[in-house]
């Protein structure tokens, strides 16, 4: 009988935790969208190549 | 009574585009065979066309005659997979009248129509507090104690929160039901294991209520009636399956916990 409290506190303590852990990660993530905007600067007047592709346009 | 015409700048397809699209999502939001027919006819009407609907499983066809050129249009959308919204529901019933009184003109209801689908839904806390109030309410309802009715509630909190998150992450439906009504099920078995309640057998029954599919279970009776036997039995087969689903999460939780109930 005891084993099967047990059993059933792991399960239910299992189900919050991790309800709540994954409450908290969605919280973090939409933190973290909504604070450290950073703009990437693209010159669109360089030409990226590979190194192969790079002979073609030289 | 007047009809308008279908003019030029808005062809027969994309009218035919926008019934399918409106039938899609009253199909997904719950609504029966019945009012979505009612509703297209009554749209149809007003620019003097015929519709003809084919209602699949997971698909919707329609076939729009324009009754003053004799011109044809067929769409094939698939049903939107959106959950049950009595809200959207109504208001694309109200719109199918605005139209009907020649408040609006297609084009424009194809507008609302796009504003009404991309509308955000209640407050997900706000339906959960109300949903776990209405579970609790039910326990009482068939002679649960008040200790029975805290059970359901936490068990309802739980299975509710997980249900959400489960579905947010586009998890298998089938999953979903089959894990939440493990996890309710093996919370409403603490009124047996912990001596916490004297309607334990009633805390367990109900843990498990607000999974029902209750309105699928319902339509489907409604389409048998109306003589739509495919999305009928489609629709009791979905239902079946996840009750079948519920109930092997039931059984699991109470196996596990190694109760003598059966």
């Amino acid at each position: 009988m005891i084993s099967i409290k047990l059993i059933w506190i792991i399960i239910v303590g299992a189900s919050i935790f991790g309800i709540l852990a994954y409450l908290f990660y969605t919280e973090m993530l939409a933190m973290n969208h909504r604070g450290h905007h950073r703009f990437i600067e693209i010159d669109h007047s360089e030409t990226f190549c590979d190194d192969d592709d790079c002979d073609d346009y030289e | 009574m007047t009809t308008a015409t279908i003019t030029s700048n808005i062809t027969t397809a994309s009218i035919c585009r926008f019934f399918a699209e409106y039938a899609s999502y009253m199909l997904g939001c719950g609504a029966t065979c019945i009012r979505i027919d009612r509703n297209m006819e009554r749209m149809a009407r007003t620019i003097d066309a015929t519709i003809d609907m084919t209602i699949l499983p997971s698909h919707i066809l329609i076939t729009m005659t324009d009754n003053h050129t004799g011109e044809t249009s067929h769409h094939s959308s698939s049903i939107a997979r959106i959950p049950v919204n009595y809200d959207m529901n109504t208001r694309l019933s109200k719109l199918s009248w605005l139209v009907a009184e020649h408040r609006l003109d297609l084009s424009e209801a194809a507008g609302v129509f796009r504003h009404i689908i991309h509308s955000k839904p209640m407050n997900p806390w706000a339906v959960m507090g109300l949903v776990v109030l209405a579970n609790a309410s039910f326990c009482r309802l068939f002679g649960g104690d008040f200790n029975a009715m805290g059970i359901v509630s936490f068990a309802t909190l739980i299975g509710y929160s997980l249900k959400n998150i489960l579905l947010g992450r586009h998890t298998d439906i089938k999953l979903t039901f089959l894990a939440c009504s493990f996890i309710s099920a093996t919370i409403g078995c603490a009124g047996h294991l912990f001596g916490l309640s004297s309607t334990a057998d009633i805390a367990l029954g109900t843990s498990v209520l607000y999974l029902i599919p209750g309105i699928p279970y319902i339509n489907s009776v409604s389409d048998l009636l109306d003589g739509h036997y495919l999305c009928s039995f489609s629709r009791f087969a979905h239902a079946t399956v996840l009750t079948a689903c519920i109930a092997l999460g039931l059984t699991g939780g109470i196996l596990l916990m190694r109760l003598n109930v059966f």
